[in-house]
C-alpha cells in the first residue's frame, strides 16, 4: 500500500460533489449536539438510536451523518455540564469542574463559547493525526496473523474491564458475556448451529444493533421512567460567545497539551473520551499555569478537557478503522453501522475502500466546521432546549428504538431482542455491572473465536503458539500489565508510604 | 439488600449460568481425536470456565469488602415501578399492534399512551399530547417508510 500520498487522501474527494453529503454531516451535528446537551441521553446511545436512520443510504452518506452525531454529541454534553452541572453525556464530566462555577458567576457563554474554540481544535488536530496515523498502523496491521488478532482483542476487553466503573472483575464478566453472546449461530468452522433455539434468525447470530439499542437506549429510558424525573431549567442569558483574542491565547498552550492527550488516550483500543477529558484536566491541574485556581472556575478548566475529549474521536477512530477493535463504546457502536453497511473494519478496508476510508476523514473534519459554526451561533437555542421536557422525548426515543430495530432486516424478531436487551440493560445497570464491555465482547466475539481456533489449528492444537510469536507475546505482555498493573501500583505506593 | 449481599448474589447466578453453558457445550458434535479447537463445544466450554473463574472472584472479592453501602433502590416510588411495569407492557403490546394494524397506528397509539401517562394529572393538555404525537409519528412514517422505504408489515390501517 502507498503510504502518504496525497491521492491517497484526496480519493474521497469526488463524494464531496454532491450536496446531500453536508446536508447529512449538518443534520448529524446538530442533532449529536441537542442530545449531548440533554442530561441522560449520553452519546453511544445517540449513535446507537440513530443508526437505523442510515439503512439504505449509501456508506459516506451514512458516515457523513453518523460522524456529525459523534462529534457533535461529544462536544453537545459541555453545554449542559457548563449550564446546569450535569453533564450531558459522560466525556463531560471533568467539564462541569469549572464550567458551573463559571456559569455561577454569570459567564456562561464565555464558558460555551471556550469549549466551542477548544473543540473544535481538539477535533481538528485528531482528523489530522488519524489521517496520518490510520494508514500507517493498517500497513502494519496488514501482516498481523490470528494470533495477534487474539492478543489486541484480549488487550481491549482487558483496557474496557479496568477503565469501567465499578471494579475490574466485574468488567471482565461483562466482557465475557459478551462473547458468550457472541457464540449464538452457526460455528464460524463446523456450521453447527448454537443456541438458536429454532430461530432461523439467529442462525447468522445475535444482531448487534437491537442489543445496543436495547442496552444504551431502552435501559436508560427504563431508568429514567422508574426514577423521579428532574426538572432543570436554565435562566441565563449567553452573551460573549466569541472568546477575545487574549483568552484564546491563554488556553493555546492547554488546549494543545490536551488535544495530544486526547488523541492518545482515544488511540488506545477501548479507552475513550471521557478518561481522555479526566487525564487531560488532571495534568492541567498539574502542570497548567493557574493551576491553583482551576475548580474555581476558569476557562483552562473546560478547554482542557473540551479540546481532550473532541481529540480522542479522531484518536478511537484509528483502532477501529485499522484493525477493527473500537477505541471505546462511541466507535463500537458506530462499527456496528459499518458492518450493516457490510464494510468490515480492519486493514483490508484501507487496501480495498480507500475511498470510503479517505471519505470518513473529510466528514469528520467536515463535521468539526460544522459543530464549530453551530456551536458558536446556536448556543442559546441548545441552551433553551436543556430545559425539553423527558416526558415528550422518552416516548419518541422508544418508538426510533423499536421501528429501528425493526428496520435493520424487516424482522419482528429484532424487536424482541430490543426488548429483551433493554430489560437485561436495566437489571445490569442495577447491579453495578458495566454494559460497555458486553457491547465489546459482543462484537468483538466473532472474530476473536474464529481467530483463537484458527490459530489452535494451525498449530495443531498447540496453545504456545500465543508466546510464539513475538508481536502476539508483546501483546499478552501488556493484557497482564493492563490487568495487574493498578493493583501492583496500589502495593508499591503502599511500600512507598510505609518506608517513608 | 446492601451491596455486598447484591454482589454476591449476582456472582453465583453467573457461576450457575457458567454451568449450564458448560453442561450445553457437551451436547455439541464432538469428534474424538483430533485438535479440539475443531470441535463446536470448544470455544463456548473455555468462554464457559472463564466466566466460572470470574464469578468465584467476584464472589470473593464481595467477600473481602466490608461494603454495608445500601444498594440503590430499583424503583423509587410505587408509581415509578407501575410506569416501569406499564412501559413494558406496551412495548410488548407494540408488536401487536403493530402486526394487525401497521406501524403509524402502533407508534401514534404507544406515544401518545405514555406521554399521558408521564404527565402529571393537572399538567395534561390533550391536544398538545395529541399534536405532538401526531408529529413524531409523521415524522417516523416519512423517515422510514417514505426515505427509507422499509416494508413494514401490511396492517389493517397504516
Amino acid at each position: 500500500m502507498e503510504l502518504f500520498s496525497m491521492d491517497l487522501y484526496l480519493s474521497g474527494l469526488q463524494y464531496f460533489t454532491n450536496p446531500i453529503i453536508y446536508v447529512s454531516s449538518f443534520l448529524g451535528v446538530l442533532i449529536g449536539i441537542i442530545f449531548g446537551a440533554l442530561p441522560g441521553l449520553t452519546a453511544t446511545m445517540t449513535i446507537a438510536v440513530f443508526i437505523p436512520f442510515t439503512f439504505g443510504l449509501s456508506p459516506v452518506i451514512a458516515f457523513a451523518f453518523l460522524l456529525g452525531l459523534y462529534s457533535g454529541s461529544v462536544y453537545g454534553g459541555s453545554i449542559s455540564a457548563i449550564l446546569i452541572n450535569i453533564p450531558g453525556t459522560p466525556s463531560a464530566i471533568a467539564t462541569s469542574l469549572d464550567g458551573y462555577p463559571l456559569s455561577q458567576m454569570g459567564r456562561a457563554g464565555e464558558a460555551i463559547g471556550i469549549s466551542t474554540i477548544s473543540s473544535t481544535l481538539g477535533g481538528f488536530f485528531s482528523v489530522i493525526v488519524l489521517m496520518f496515523a490510520a494508514p500507517a498502523i493498517a500497513s502494519v496491521a496488514l501482516k498481523f496473523s490470528a494470533e495477534e488478532y487474539v492478543g489486541i482483542t484480549l488487550i481491549g476487553l482487558s483496557i474496557i474491564a479496568i477503565i469501567s466503573p465499578g471494579s475490574t472483575i466485574k468488567g471482565l464478566i461483562g466482557g465475557v458475556i459478551g462473547l458468550i453472546i457472541g457464540i449464538v449461530g452457526m460455528d464460524p468452522i463446523t456450521g453447527f448451529p448454537r443456541f438458536i433455539m429454532g430461530r432461523a434468525e439467529l442462525l447468522e447470530g445475535i444482531d448487534s444493533i437491537p442489543v445496543m439499542i436495547g442496552m444504551y437506549g431502552l435501559s436508560e429510558m427504563l431508568v429514567q421512567i422508574s426514577s423521579s424525573e428532574y426538572k432543570v431549567t436554565v435562566k441565563q442569558k449567553l452573551s460573549k460567545l466569541i472568546p477575545p483574542i487574549k483568552d484564546l491565547k491563554r488556553i493555546f498552550g492547554t488546549v494543545v497539551r490536551s488535544s495530544f492527550i486526547g488523541v492518545l488516550i482515544g488511540a488506545l483500543p477501548a479507552a475513550g473520551g471521557s478518561i481522555a477529558a479526566l487525564v487531560a484536566y488532571g495534568q492541567e491541574k498539574r502542570f497548567g499555569k493557574r493551576r491553583d485556581l482551576l475548580g474555581t472556575g476558569i476557562i483552562e478548566g473546560v478547554a482542557a478537557p473540551e479540546a481532550a475529549n473532541n481529540a480522542s474521536t479522531g484518536g478511537a477512530l484509528i483502532p477501529m478503522l485499522t484493525l477493527g477493535i473500537p477505541g471505546d463504546a462511541m466507535t463500537a457502536v458506530l462499527m456496528g453501522g459499518l458492518i450493516i453497511q457490510g464494510l468490515r473494519p480492519g486493514p483490508l478496508l484501507f487496501q480495498q475502500q480507500m475511498p470510503f476510508v479517505s471519505s470518513i476523514f473529510i466528514s469528520l473534519l467536515l463535521s468539526v466546521v460544522f459543530m464549530c459554526i453551530l456551536g458558536l451561533l446556536g448556543a442559546p437555542v441548545f441552551a433553551k432546549l436543556i430545559s425539553f421536557p423527558k416526558k415528550y422525548l422518552i416516548p419518541a426515543i422508544l418508538v426510533f428504538g423499536l421501528v429501528g430495530s425493526y428496520a435493520i432486516s424487516n424482522s419482528i424478531f429484532d424487536i424482541w431482542v430490543l426488548i429483551i436487551s433493554g430489560i437485561v440493560g436495566f437489571v445490569l445497570r442495577k447491579i453495578g455491572l458495566p454494559i460497555a464491555p458486553i457491547i465489546l465482547g459482543m462484537i468483538l466475539g466473532p472474530l476473536f473465536e474464529s481467530n483463537f481456533r484458527r490459530a489452535l489449528m494451525l498449530s495443531g492444537g498447540n496453545w504456545a503458539t500465543f508466546v510464539q510469536r513475538p508481536i502476539s507475546l508483546a501483546f499478552l505482555i501488556v493484557v497482564v500489565v493492563v490487568l495487574a498493573g493498578p493493583a501492583i501500583m496500589k502495593k508499591f505506593n503502599k511500600s512507598i508510604i510505609r518506608g517513608n | 439488600m446492601t451491596k455486598k449481599n447484591s454482589d454476591i448474589i449476582a456472582g453465583i447466578v453467573f457461576f450457575a449460568f457458567a454451568g449450564l453453558l458448560y453442561i450445553a457445550a457437551g451436547f455439541m458434535p464432538t469428534r474424538t481425536g483430533g485438535i479440539p479447537a475443531l470441535n463446536t463445544g470448544f470455544y463456548p466450554r473455555i468462554l464457559a470456565i472463564l466466566l466460572a473463574v470470574l464469578s468465584v472472584l467476584m464472589v470473593i472479592e464481595a467477600l473481602r469488602t466490608q461494603n454495608t453501602m445500601k444498594v440503590q433502590s430499583w424503583w423509587n416510588t410505587k408509581t415509578a415501578f407501575l410506569m416501569f411495569l406499564v412501559t413494558l407492557v406496551m412495548l410488548v403490546l407494540y408488536v401487536f399492534v403493530m402486526k394487525i394494524f401497521g406501524f403509524a397506528t402502533a407508534s401514534l397509539l404507544f406515544i401518545t399512551a405514555l406521554m399521558w401517562m408521564l404527565t402529571d394529572k393537572q399538567g395534561r393538555k390533550p391536544f398538545l399530547i395529541l399534536g405532538v404525537s401526531v408529529g413524531i409519528t409523521a415524522l417516523i412514517y416519512i423517515i422510514f417508510k417514505m426515505i427509507l422505504s422499509i416494508p413494514f408489515p401490511q396492517g389493517l390501517l397504516i
